[in-house]
């Protein structure tokens, strides 16, 4: 309770009061409502921050995307001594011949071929284009008469790699065809085996080996039927280093 | 008259074209064609001397009473 000191003099109670009386309950909260930030507006603040998005577009930059991850293990598979092995794609063909090429950078190449019934023909391999005399062979059969095919040829202007598919329906040849040491300074060595199943069911093969007396590393194999025939197929190659 | 078709496959790139030989592709084609024309004729010469050499084999054994009925059967012990 206020008690007036002077009566009538210097300040009243209801003066000091005045001068001292604190701010009322509803005022302090109205005040604070109104200067601090709500959570609402907290939120918006964090989210708009350009900083999130500065930090996603750096973490997007750094981490590699699903495909390239994939494409680096697909590259990487099969050498488990290291080295990378690379799939060089395939390519179907009905011409008279099939030059791949953009192989220069590999030490080893592999193809794998099937090449289409009612081919009744034989069919060679050239490497780079070259069309001198560079190319020693030699076939073996793998059944039947083991004379048929032999070799060795030498001085052929093209290497032998697959002999006549029978012409009839479901007949195809398959082969794998390897070649070794294509960006080295030596001459190149070829291997590889064809085989098809005949009328009967009976699988028959040949075997073939060669080498090309250059020591060029290899840009481009060519494919062709004899005689620079058609033949049709389709081809998937792979290299590695 | 066109000329035979030949293809292109860069690996690299994955480009490929399909186009008639030129005129150098098209001269190797004709040496190409003429080698396998020869290698047929040369196999074919081999292929009848075999087959004359042994006809000629036959016509002794039959003189001297092996038939090729006889041969079967003496295969077979």
């Amino acid at each position: 309770m206020a008690i007036d000191i002077i009566p009538g003099v210097g300040p009243q109670n209801s003066d000091i009061a005045a001068a001292v009386n604190a701010p009322s309950a509803a005022t302090i909260a109205s005040t604070v409502a109104s200067s601090v930030p709500t959570l609402a507006q907290i939120n918006t603040a964090v989210n708009t921050q350009t900083n999130n998005s500065a930090i996603a577009t750096a973490v997007a930059g750094a981490v590699p995307t699903l495909a390239q991850i994939t494409s680096t293990v697909q590259s990487n598979a099969g050498s488990p001594f290291g080295g990378t092995w690379t799939n060089l794609g395939s390519t179907n063909y009905n011409t008279n011949s099939v030059t791949i090429s953009g192989l220069s950078s590999y030490r080893y190449l592999r193809f794998s071929f099937i090449l289409n019934n009612g081919e009744s023909n034989n069919y060679y391999i050239r490497l780079n284009g070259d069309t001198a005399t560079n190319y020693l062979s030699v076939v073996q059969s793998t059944v039947g008469n083991p004379n048929s095919g032999a070799g060795p040829w030498s001085g052929r202007a093209s290497l032998f790699y697959m002999s006549t598919v029978p012409n009839g329906a479901g007949h195809q040849r398959i082969g794998v065809l390897e070649i070794f040491g294509t960006n080295s300074g030596a001459y190149k060595t070829i291997a590889g085996e064809t085989a098809f199943i005949d009328s009967g069911g009976y699988w028959s093969g040949r075997t073939f080996k060669g080498t090309w007396i250059n020591t060029s590393a290899i840009s481009s194999v060519t494919f062709l039927g004899d005689g620079g025939s058609a033949h049709s197929g389709t081809i998937w190659g792979q290299g590695a280093n | 008259m066109n000329r035979p078709n030949i293809k292109f496959f860069n690996v690299e790139t994955q480009e490929e074209i399909i186009r008639e030989m030129n005129d150098e592709e098209y001269a190797q084609h004709l040496i190409d064609k003429e080698a396998a024309e020869f290698r047929a004729a040369e196999a074919a010469a081999k292929q009848a001397e075999i087959d004359a050499a042994k006809a000629a084999v036959h016509e002794k054994l039959s003189e001297l009473g092996i038939t090729p009925e006889l041969i079967e059967v003496i295969k077979k012990l």
